[in-house]
């Protein structure tokens, strides 16, 4: 019995049986739904053959009329500063956030762990909370900044086109940070003490050594967390509904949003699935860059 | 209570007896509402009397959630699992009726000995209404109208509510107070359902509809709207405020007008420390016609229904128990030959009158299969304007141009 | 001889456990220190603090003269080999060498230059593009080692640096790394809980034990003259025997409990009671001249030496002839009186 496990092991058909198992595994978990949401947008859909798979093909017409529609680049716009914003933030605060707490002051953990609140908060509840800080007229933030002499007069963080989409983004770094700082937190950790040490006596100061050691060792945890944060961003849809609906006229307005409005509230669900799609091809593309920048990567 | 273990067996037993042997043929309705969501309703309370009142058939009742109905019955269509009856909100229905997914009752109800088609309001009855033909009946309705602070507008020494948009602005410019954190009027141009709600009637009242809405008129009450904005007579935050928190501010004495329905007053009962009444929504000239936005809920017969001599039975039933729907739900039913019963409650009373009276001139929006999309190029166009992305023009025209394109299809 | 480290009354607490206490010692340029004792006496805790990776509760520090307290271990210019190696993982073995000159902006091809001399005397040459993962035991070992002296720092610090290698290599290690250091001429602090280590290697042996020095001395010293009983146990391998006894009435002798006596090479007061120390490899066998006795319990022999331990496994002496006593023989035994030490029972103080 274990002879025929082992020669199953040893031999180049165990192989096989694993990578198909796991194709097999992707095409069912995301493949499907993924073709079906590709079917659909070169197809024309309507209530009566909703519930059918083949549908009349209308080749790229949704995809001329999508981008035919007016708000098509600016939501283009605001897709790729919503991602790029919420990135950034999430990420630079949660980097800043995790080294802080990796200092082991008393109670480091502690505090740390409470901030797995935003974490189970539920999307639409988080909305709420911030829709009310970032409220124009009696909203915390402003009252904050004005104390502080940042803002002059009232910031209307929903309804300002300026802004709305800026607002958004705060509640969306908010939401992601604890997130990022944990598993920073945990690469953090699993650098060695030994390595920094080893760095300060070669004579490295703070700043060399997150740069020449913290950085490069963190690497992968990075790319986790950057790629986890682009797929959490571009998936974010709680945050809009209670924030500001994508308005003003779209100025807050993204692609996921977007493609659920045109599905689920415009019942356009050739268009939704043809945005969605474009989206797909982002994260492809996005994906594509993250694999290629670490199939150089070694670990130690 | 206590079952002895055999007593148990036996009930069982013949529990499962009745359930594999009906008396005689049943038929089985299926009704889909969002009552009973999150509290009691029409559509749950009637179903189930009726259910229990006729032994000859079985409602079988599902409540679904405001955001999930029209999907859902879109689903279940598709699939041929439709309900055979369906609640949806007005401006949903022709997306259903256009495609001949509900059943043409209109013979039906011309021979109808319980429902009368003429006692009904116009608005209700053109959002059930498609190409002549009659697809369902209104559950209940509603409107909107301008509530204002008697006691503010007594400070201000103003007298009279406003008629106009203009009167309006002047007011709000008066009433407003930034010491006491008072703006002068407050309502809803949310980038949603909400605003084209409470947009749409000044479309109506200069002329236009849902097929043509870049009017002078409505370009002439955005700027107005603009105004009260950049004076800060309106807080900027009516761009992403709800109908129900932008009345909260007037509740709180905030605002010293708010546009909402009269689904606030019992709020505004409870919550607001002043005096205050309900006018009719201002037009854009003194005597033009008078337009309002029509809210409520209207039922169907779904097309496909297996049953629809029993389907029109239930219907007979809830339109029976229509003196009820205020009284019990708070809801106004969608006739004239309801009298409201007297509250009591002098405000109330009061409010319920203009309301009634506001509900004649109530408009639908719509009928169309694809208000949504129409909807969306309105409250576009109006967020645009009034945050000054555009001329008010130039964004209605903008509208026009999506809206012309859903109309020539 | 100027003295490159100077510890002055030095104290670490960690929270509410004394970890060093009051310790003071002078490492001369130049000179192999290697700091020895039973783990979790304090070696390390001692020698990150003179790297500036802990820092001092009280007392002074001085490197090559300088004031160190409060400097941070960047600028001390000292290089240590963790018992880890700490090799960056993610740089080559050419970058691992060069971090430090990188750091300081040295020149890419002077680096390079450095590297590959260091390559040299370590023999890494072939090795200098891999990763540290790329590399057995020894071979990190030696990239710890290169990464210590591209910089010609004022002194080395080793910690343990050679417990993760197999025993034979070990042994080769001790000599490379001693080799180095005559060559290099630099200072050298070893710590190590293996005393052959310290023996073999150092000029100068410290002992410690639960955060003082017990006794600091050559090597030879520390064997021949142990102050107290601990340093008498831990230097010498295998361990020394104690037997418990009193001082006989001719007061040089001493009467064992156990039965025999241990002849004296000086006079004590008698009845006095001791602790005698004999080291294994100073007992006789003898059939005629024996003035005390062993139950044998085990025989071992590798050869070269042989080993005899008592059947209550107490007590253990070592022959460097070969022997045909069997596990149950009794034996007679005698011991130089010079090579008898004693210990106040209760101090433990040599006597
Ligand atoms: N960071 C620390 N916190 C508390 N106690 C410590 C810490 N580091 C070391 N110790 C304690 O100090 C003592 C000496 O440790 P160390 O110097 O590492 O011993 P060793 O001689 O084995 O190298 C040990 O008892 C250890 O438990
Ligand atoms: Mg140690």
């Amino acid at each position: 019995m274990s002879r025929y496990f082992s020669g199953l092991r040893d031999g180049i058909g165990f192989d096989i049986i694993l990578v198909g198992a796991a194709l097999l595994f992707l095409l069912a978990l995301a493949g499907a739904p993924l073709v079906y949401n590709v079917l659909m947008s070169f197809q024309q859909v309507d209530m009566f053959t909703l519930g059918s798979l083949f549908r009349p093909a209308v080749g790229f017409d949704n995809y001329v009329a999508v981008v035919q529609q007016p708000e098509f680049w600016l939501v283009t716009r605001n897709t790729l500063i919503f991602v790029f914003g919420s990135m950034t933030g999430q990420f630079v605060l949660g980097f800043a956030l995790a080294l802080f707490f990796a200092q082991n002051f008393p109670g480091a953990s502690t505090i740390r762990g409470l901030f797995l609140v935003s974490w189970v908060m539920p999307g639409l509840v988080v909305g709420g909370i911030w829709s009310l800080i970032l409220a124009g007229d009696y909203g915390v933030l402003n009252v904050i900044l004005r104390s502080f002499g940042i803002i002059g007069s009232n910031v209307f963080w929903k309804s300002d086109p300026n802004f709305s989409i800026w607002a958004v983004i705060i509640a969306n770094i908010w939401l992601g940070l604890a997130f990022n700082m944990l598993l920073l937190s945990v690469g953090l950790a699993a650098i060695p003490r030994d390595l920094y040490e080893a760095a300060e006596l070669d004579g490295a100061n703070a700043f060399q050594r997150f740069w020449t050691i913290t950085l490069p060792m963190m690497r992968s945890t990075i790319g986790a967390v950057l790629s986890l944060g682009l797929i959490g961003t571009l998936q974010q849809f709680d945050l809009f509904p209670a924030l500001t609906e994508g308005g003003p006229a779209n100025t807050s307005n993204v692609a996921g949003y977007w493609s659920w409005q045109l599905s689920f509230q415009l019942y356009d669900f050739a268009k939704g699935a043809t945005v969605s799609v474009m989206m797909f091809l982002l994260v492809l593309f996005a994906s594509v860059i993250y694999v290629r920048s670490t199939r150089h990567e070694v670990r130690g | 209570m206590q079952f002895t273990k055999p007593g148990l067996l036996a009930g069982l037993a013949f529990g499962a007896l009745v359930a594999a042997t009906p008396a005689y043929a049943q038929v089985t309705l299926k009704v889909w509402s969002i009552d009973g969501v999150d509290r009691t309703g029409i559509a749950d309370t009637f179903s189930k009397e009726f259910d229990e009142a006729n032994d000859d058939i079985v409602v079988e009742y599902r409540a679904i959630p405001f955001d999930e109905i029209v999907n859902e019955t879109l689903r279940a269509f598709a699939t041929g699992n439709a309900p055979d009856i369906v609640s949806f909100d007005n401006p949903d229905f022709a997306l259903f009726s256009s495609r001949g997914a509900m059943l043409d009752i209109t013979d039906r109800v011309a021979n109808s000995p319980i429902i009368s088609k003429a006692e009904y309001f116009e608005g209700p009855l053109n959002s059930v209404t498609w190409e002549g033909k009659l697809y369902g009946l209104p559950k209940y309705t509603d409107t909107i109208g301008l509530f204002y602070n008697k006691d503010l507008f007594a400070k201000a020494g103003i007298t009279e509510p406003p008629s106009t948009w203009a009167e309006l602005a002047e007011d709000a410019a008066k009433l407003t107070d930034p010491a006491n954190n008072v703006y002068g009027v407050t309502f809803s141009a949310r980038a949603g359902e909400e605003g084209t709600f409470q947009f749409l009637p000044i479309i109506q009242m200069s002329g236009g509809g849902a097929n043509k809405v870049n009017t002078e008129g409505a370009a002439q009450v955005l700027d107005i709207w603009k105004g009260l904005i950049d004076n800060g007579y309106a807080s900027r935050d009516v761009l992403s405020l709800g109908q129900w928190d932008s009345t909260g501010v007037f509740n709180s004495g905030n605002a010293a007008m708010a546009i909402s329905g009269p689904w606030e007053i019992d709020r505004m009962v409870e919550d607001a420390k002043f005096d205050w009444g309900v006018a009719l929504l201002p037009t854009i000239n003194e005597d033009d016609q008078k337009s309002s936005a029509l809210g409520g809920f209207n039922w169907g017969i779904m097309a496909n229904t297996q049953h629809p001599d029993e389907a029109f039975r239930l219907l007979e039933y809830f339109v029976e128990q229509e003196d009820r729907i205020f009284p019990e739900f708070g809801n106004l039913p969608a006739r004239g030959d309801i009298e409201l019963p007297v509250t009591g409650e002098a405000k109330k009373d009061a409010a319920l009158v203009v309301f009634q009276d506001q509900l004649q001139y109530a408009q639908p929006r719509g009928p169309h299969p694809e208000w949504q999309k129409i909807s969306k190029a309105i409250y576009d166009a109006e967020q645009q304007a009034l945050t000054g992305q555009m001329p008010a023009m130039d964004a209605l025209n903008q509208a026009q141009a999506t809206i012309d394109t859903i109309f020539k299809q | 001889m100027t003295a490159q480290i100077e510890l002055d009354r030095i104290d670490k607490h960690y929270g509410s456990f004394h970890a060093l206490k009051n310790i003071s010692l002078t490492i001369p340029k130049g000179s192999f220190v290697a700091l020895v004792g039973p783990s979790g006496c304090g070696k390390s805790t001692l020698l990150r603090s003179i790297a500036g990776l802990e820092t001092i509760s009280s007392g002074r520090m001085s490197i090559a003269g300088k004031e160190m307290t409060g400097v941070p271990p960047r600028h001390r210019d000292i290089a240590m080999v963790f018992q880890s190696y700490a090799l960056y993982p993610h740089m080559t073995v050419e970058e691992n060498l060069t971090y430090s000159l990188r750091l300081h902006s040295v020149g890419k091809a002077e680096a390079r230059q450095k590297a590959a001399e260091v390559a040299a005397t370590t023999g890494l040459t072939q090795l200098l593009g891999r990763y540290p993962r790329q590399l057995s035991g020894g071979q990190r070992q030696r990239v710890a080692m290169g990464r210590a002296i591209i910089r010609n720092p004022k002194a080395f610090l080793f910690d343990e640096p050679l417990s993760n290698l197999d025993a034979s290599l070990r042994v080769q290690m001790r000599k490379e790394i001693r080799a180095l250091h005559d060559r290099l001429g630099a200072t050298s602090v070893y710590v190590t809980h293996d005393q052959i280590e310290a023996m073999t290697m150092a000029d100068w042996v410290v002992v410690m034990r639960d955060g003082i020095i017990e006794q600091q001395g050559r090597p030879l010293d520390l064997y021949d003259r142990p102050v107290n009983r601990f340093v008498a146990g831990f230097i010498g391998s295998p361990a020394m025997n104690f037997l418990a006894g009193k001082i006989a009435e001719s007061g040089d002798a001493v009467l064992l409990d156990a039965g025999g006596t241990l002849p004296l090479a000086r006079r004590l007061e008698p009845g006095r009671a001791v602790i005698a120390g004999v080291r294994p490899e100073h007992l006789v066998v003898s059939k005629d001249a024996a003035t005390f006795h062993l139950d044998v319990g085990t025989v071992e022999s590798t050869g070269s030496a042989t080993y005899l331990t008592s059947q209550d496994g107490s007590f253990q002496l070592v022959q460097s002839e070969r022997t045909d006593l069997a596990a149950v023989d009794r034996v007679g035994l005698r011991i130089d009186p010079a090579h008898v030490h004693l210990f106040d029972p209760t101090t433990g103080i040599a006597l």
